[in-house]
Parts: C-alpha cells; structure tokens; sequence
C-alpha cells in the first residue's frame, strides 16, 4: 500500500519502467541493500541483504514487504513508518541523466522527515538504500560550434534563395566513458515566443539532417526564415542514455533597437500585438537612419520629423504581419535584416502633423536618402496605407 | 545614357560605357518577375508579383541618365592644394544633375565651398570605410539642381595632399520609385537591394577627377613623398588601368633612382631624376605641365596618332606631384 503512494512519487520519474526511453531510469541499479535501523541508535542494525535488481520497480517490490510490515505495525518505533530510497552516489543532476535529487519515498505519507533520517527520532524507520553499483550508465551529449546564450551554434534565418544551415553539430554517447555507437533519436521544438514572435500556432522549427558518423553522431540544422530558439532533443533508442537537450540560436546577429533621438519620433507602441517590438535595425542602418533624418529635418524645419514605423523583430527574420510565419500576403519580406524602415507618409491619408508631406517626395529620394547610404521607395502608393520604405543597408 | 548591366543572377554590376540602344534589355528573370531596361526611355521596369497574386509593373528613372564631364583644377597655395570641380550637364542628358562627390582616401579636407543653393559636407564611405570619405555637393533642394546643358563651378576644398587620380560620381534625379502595394519579395527584391541593383542605379555614373591622395610628411620629406608617389603609380593608376606597364616600369625605374638620390642628399641627381619622369610624362601628352588644365581630354595634342601609354589625367596629377617635390628641392616658391 504504501509503495502505490511512493509508486506514484517514482512514477515522476520512471513513467513507464517498460517503456525503453523511460527504462533508463531505473535499469543502472544492480543491487539493493536495506536495513531497519534505530534513528536513536547507530549504526542501522544490518538487518538486510542484497539483492540484484534490473529495475525500480523491481526494486521497490523487494523493499514493500518492508514497508509494510511497518505499515501494519504503527506505533511501533516511531509510528509513522517511511520508506526512504537513498541513491548512493548521487546521481548526475537532471538534464545530465534522470534523477534531478536524492529520490526519498516517504510511506505512508509525505513528508516525515521525523523517521527519514537515522538520527531523526525515537521511532524506526525502514531505508532502502539504493547502491549504486555496477555499470556505469551511457551518458548521451549535445554539442556545436557554440553559440550565443549557450546555444550549441548560431545561424542566420533562412532567406529567399539562401537557405542558412549548421554543420558541426553532434550527438555522442559515452559508456562507461567509451565512445559507444547508439541509435539516436533527433527531434526539433521551436521555443514559443522567441524571436519577437508573440503567437504560437504554426509555427516553423527547420530542419536537422544526419551527415554521418555514430560516434559522434554529427548532422545539420538548416534555419527556417523565422528567427528564435529552436531545441533539440537526442534520446538513444533502447533508453540506456539520459536525454540531451541543447538550442540553436537562430537570427540576425547585433540588432539594436532604434533609440529615441529628436530628430525622428519612433511610433510606440506597436498596433502589432504580435510584433511588440518592431524597431530593431543593424547598427550602421541606426547611424544611416540618425544621418538621414537630421539632414531632412535640416532641409525641412517647419514640417514634421520623421515618423518611423516598422523596421526589423529583434533577431530579424520573418516579419509577418499576418501572423502566419510568412511575408505573404501582406508583404514585408524586406524587413528581416534590420536594413529596411516603413516611415509614414502621405498627409492626405495619414495624420499631417505625423507624415512626409508629399511635396517632399523627391528632395527625400533624390538628396537626403542617397546622401545617407540609403535608397528610398513609396510602398502602398496612393493608398490609405502608403508609406515611405527606407533602405539603408 | 549609362545603364547597369548584371549578368544572370550574380548581381555582376558594370559601369562606364555608353550602352548602345537595345530595346527591352532583360536585366534580372526569375519566373514572371524581372527587370527590363528600356532603352527608349532610359527607364527600368520592373516586374513582380503583387501581394494580390497579380503581376504588377513599376516604370523607374534611375540617377544615370546623365551625360557629365567632370574638371578638375589643382593649384598650389603655400604647403596646401586648392581643388576645384566644375561639371557640365550635357544638353543631351536626360535629367539634372543634383549630386556630385569625390572620394577622398587619406587627406583631411578643409574648407569645402560650393556654389550657391548648393552645399558641400564630408558622407561617410559605408562601403568601405577604409578607401576613405566622399566630400559631397548637393543643392540645398532639386529645384536648384543643374539642368542638361548647365555648367556649374566653385565645388571647391583645399588639402594638404598632393593630387592623385580618383573616382567622382555624378548624381541624375531620379524618379519616385512608387510600386502599388508592399513591392517585390522573394529574389527579385534581394536582386534589387542585397545584389546591388538599386544603389548602383541609385549611385550615378563615375568619373575620374584629381582628388587629394598623396600625403606630405612634416617635416617635409622628399623622400617619403617621392614613395608615396611611386604607390599611388603602382597601386592605384595600375588598378584602374590608367598607364600601361611599359611607361609603369620606366617611371618605377626613375622614381626608385629619385628615391635613391633624395635619401642620399644627392640633389643634383634628384633634379636630374624628376626631370626624366617629367619627360616621360611630357612625351605622353605634351601640355600635361599646364596648371588649371580643363579634365584631362586629350585636346591638347590631339593630331597625336600614337596611343597614349597613359590617362592625361593621370599624368597631370603626377607631373605637378613631381614639379611640387622639384620645387622644395630647388626652393623655388613659383
């Protein structure tokens, strides 16, 4: 009975003792010893022996009549019987291989730390010490060429013509510190809201492609066009390795967000819900933008300073303003470099005391944009949404 | 007119030559979208799918729709190098000229000047930072631009160094690119701006102009500047092809003796020296001596039937680089 309540506790951790990717949890533990012992005195008494396991389960099966015998006995010792699994060594933390704590399994419930330790109480308690003894479990790792953040690598979004892909990255199991082959499985998550993307459905994660080996595994990470963090997750298939986690960086590198200056006015906050932060721009293309914005003010002082609308996400990429992952329909395919700025125009569809007049159209083009290294373009022409769209690459 | 030529889809951009009319050039396909340079308008069209899903067509005048000469003048003024720039809009360019500049490697610029409702400032070279700066001239508004056929003068700096040969590009006014909707996407717009399609057509036509680029030590250094010659001969002409390598190897050969002489203290032999690179030059084009020379046009000596080893221009800039260096070894101050 009471191994039910602690079966569930184990269950957080071996799910499906059965199941080859949880059975790693618990196949390493070739022995068990266990001994009653008096929390006032010491050492426990010995009472025990032990008993080769394959498994957790195994394990706790041998340890319940224990446990129970304890259970029908309360009252007796300190009454409030525990079972305590000790793993001794304790194993790597979580992330490394499975057990993230010392694993303690009260009986009947948690917590009673009065009995749990052997100088805990007046009572006796039952401890199942988990040895561990025997093989060394297979450790299974991620690694690349490095990267921001601890990212094993980073990479460009992919473009139009230009898919961006990583090499180097691999997969190695150790056992017993010896290279060992293993079947590895390989999947790819896509980190919510990474990127600037504040929307989830959908959403691409790009694609890993194995170029060889087995010890390493090595393989490739080709980018999707939306930037952000994508994880990877290596498991070996007969379950005999921890699982292995690591993410690519994916984006523009040394975007900054535009900063306020009095002679342009940033438009916040975004109407973009999905896009909160929409003025991100490579560090020339802010120094072009300052240059280009101050000479205009200087041509035109009475009209209004430069609006400026979108420019780049915070890692560039795909900025979809359909919220679907791509620059169709609604354009903006330019906006993935942190190059490329919308600046309003038009006083006749657009706020006057916020927009380039039209009369400035082409002392914009002509002078102030190529004086400053850019290229200027009306987008939307003689519409209610045109604009200005300043390259400054 | 002077168009861009890009072959296939390598973004290769040339400039320079005078196209011979050719109606309905293709400059970039992909699919339905391209770009085509229309020779009877000296316009491109340009071609793409809107973000509708139709195909939509954008007519652009670029910037180098126009025919300029560019003269330069270089007068010594004490230990500094007056400049001056005039262009000519020819009466047959298509557009007014409202942008001018010259690229300036290592010199520190001073007192700009420019003509009237136009102004002069010191433009970041965002290309490549390490050729140098562009001094720049620009009317305060295209209402004050320079039409076909107008001449304008007094886009003027003084410097330090010495002149050698460099790159000026001339401006056109461009029209309002206006496309419909959010534009071109996909490889037509990385065409169009990663590959350099807009800021070449956007940039104007080059040409070549005097620009400061030999540097004067101080002290004064005959020696150094005799070197910094030789580079700018070596390097820089060579790069552009403005001397063939037979006159580079004979110049070289006087310039290295030159050197020689002036770290010896030889004067008689530097003298002796830069006489013979003189001659050499002057053998080339025969007034190449003349100060406040027009652009370099061989219309000095143009019943000359023989090709000329190298640019007039070129050879303008280093006979006076010379005949400066001649001067401080003789002292004459003319």
């Amino acid at each position: 009975m009471a191994l039910n309540a602690t079966g569930s506790a184990l269950a957080a951790y071996c799910p499906d003792p059965s199941n080859p990717p949880d059975a790693k949890c618990c196949g390493y533990y070739t022995s068990i010893y266990w001994t009653i012992f008096d929390p006032i005195g010491s050492p426990p008494h010995g009472i025990g022996t032990n008993v080769a396991v394959n498994d957790m389960a195994q394990c706790m099966s041998i340890a319940k009549p224990y446990a129970d015998a304890i259970a029908v006995s309360p009252g007796v010792g300190c009454g409030l019987p525990a079972v305590e699994v000790i793993l001794d060594p304790v194993p790597p933390p979580l992330g490394s291989d499975v057990w993230d704590q010392t694993a303690i399994f009260y009986y009947p419930t948690p917590p009673l730390s009065y009995c749990t330790g052997p100088r805990g109480g007046s009572g006796i308690g039952i401890s199942v010490h988990m040895w561990w003894h025997g093989t060394t479990p297979c450790t299974l790792s991620l690694t690349g060429p490095g990267g921001t953040d601890g990212a094993l690598a980073d990479v460009e979004p992919s473009v139009v013509e230009s898919s961006k892909q990583i090499d180097g990255l691999r997969a190695e199991t150790l056992c017993n510190g010896v290279p060992t082959p293993k079947d590895i499985t390989l999947t790819l998550t896509a980190v919510d809201n990474s990127g600037g993307h504040q929307h989830v459905p959908g959403r691409p994660t790009g694609n890993l492609s194995v170029t060889g080996g087995t010890t390493p595994l090595t393989f490739a990470y080709t980018a999707p066009a939306v930037s952000g963090d994508y994880t990877i997750t290596a498991r070996c298939s007969d379950g005999t390795c921890n699982e292995a986690t690591g993410f690519v960086w994916v984006g523009i590198k040394d975007l900054q967000s535009l900063q306020t200056d009095p002679s342009y006015v940033l438009i916040t906050p975004n109407a973009d819900q999905n896009h909160p932060s929409n003025h991100y721009v490579t560090g020339r293309t802010q120094e072009k933008i300052h240059g280009l914005a101050t000479d205009y003010h200087e041509l035109f002082p009475v009209d209004p300073l430069l609006y400026l609308n979108d420019a780049s996400l915070i890692r560039g990429g795909v900025f979809d303003l359909a919220a679907n992952w791509s620059s169709q329909p609604r354009g903006h395919s330019t906006h993935q470099r942190g190059t490329d700025i919308d600046v309003m125009a038009n006083q006749f569809y657009h706020d006057p005391a916020k927009s380039i007049p039209s009369d400035n159209y082409v002392d914009l083009m002509n002078i102030v944009a190529p004086e400053n290294g850019c290229n200027a373009q009306i987008h939307s022409g003689a519409t209610p949404n045109e604009h200005f769209h300043l390259y400054c690459r | 007119m002077e168009r861009i030529l890009i072959t296939g889809l390598s973004a290769l951009v040339c400039f320079g030559f005078i196209s011979v009319a050719k109606a309905d050039e293709i400059i970039f396909q992909q699919g339905q979208e391209r770009i085509v340079y229309d020779s009877r308008t000296s316009e491109y069209v340009i071609e793409y799918i809107g973000n509708d899903g139709t195909l939509k067509t954008v007519r652009w005048t670029p910037a180098t729709n126009i025919q300029v000469t560019v003269r330069s003048r270089f007068k010594q003024s004490g230990d500094r190098i007056n400049y001056s720039y005039a262009i000519n809009n020819h009466k047959n360019s298509l557009q007014p000229v409202l942008g001018f500049r010259v690229l300036i490697k290592g010199g520190i610029e001073k007192d700009l000047l420019a003509p009237g409702n136009w102004r002069a400032s010191v433009v970041k070279n965002y290309d490549d930072p390490t050729a140098g700066v562009w001094v720049s001239w620009t009317p305060n508004r295209t209402e004050y631009s320079l039409t076909p056929g107008a001449s304008l003068s007094g886009l003027d700096m003084v410097s330090t160094e010495l002149p050698g040969a460099g790159m000026a590009l001339a401006r056109g006014l461009m029209s309002v690119l206006t496309y419909p909707d959010e534009g071109p996407g996909g490889a037509l717009i990385e065409f169009m701006e990663g590959g350099g399609f807009l800021k070449k057509a956007s940039e104007g036509v080059s040409r070549l102009a005097a620009v400061p680029r030999i540097s004067v030590p101080s002290p004064y250094d005959d020696a150094t500047v005799l070197t910094n010659i030789k580079k700018h001969l070596d390097t820089d002409l060579v790069s552009m092809k403005l001397v063939e390598p037979v006159l580079v190897s004979d110049l070289d050969r006087w310039l290295a003796a030159a050197i020689a002489a002036a770290k010896s203290g030889n004067s008689t032999a530097l003298t002796a020296d830069i006489k013979e690179l003189r001659k050499l030059l002057k053998r080339e084009h025969e007034d190449v001596d003349k100060e406040n020379d027009g652009d370099g046009k061989d219309d000095d000596d143009k019943n000359k039937a023989t090709k000329r080893q190298i640019d007039k221009l070129a050879a303008r800039v280093l006979d006076f680089d010379l005949k400066y260096v001649e001067r401080r070894v003789t002292g004459d101050k003319d």
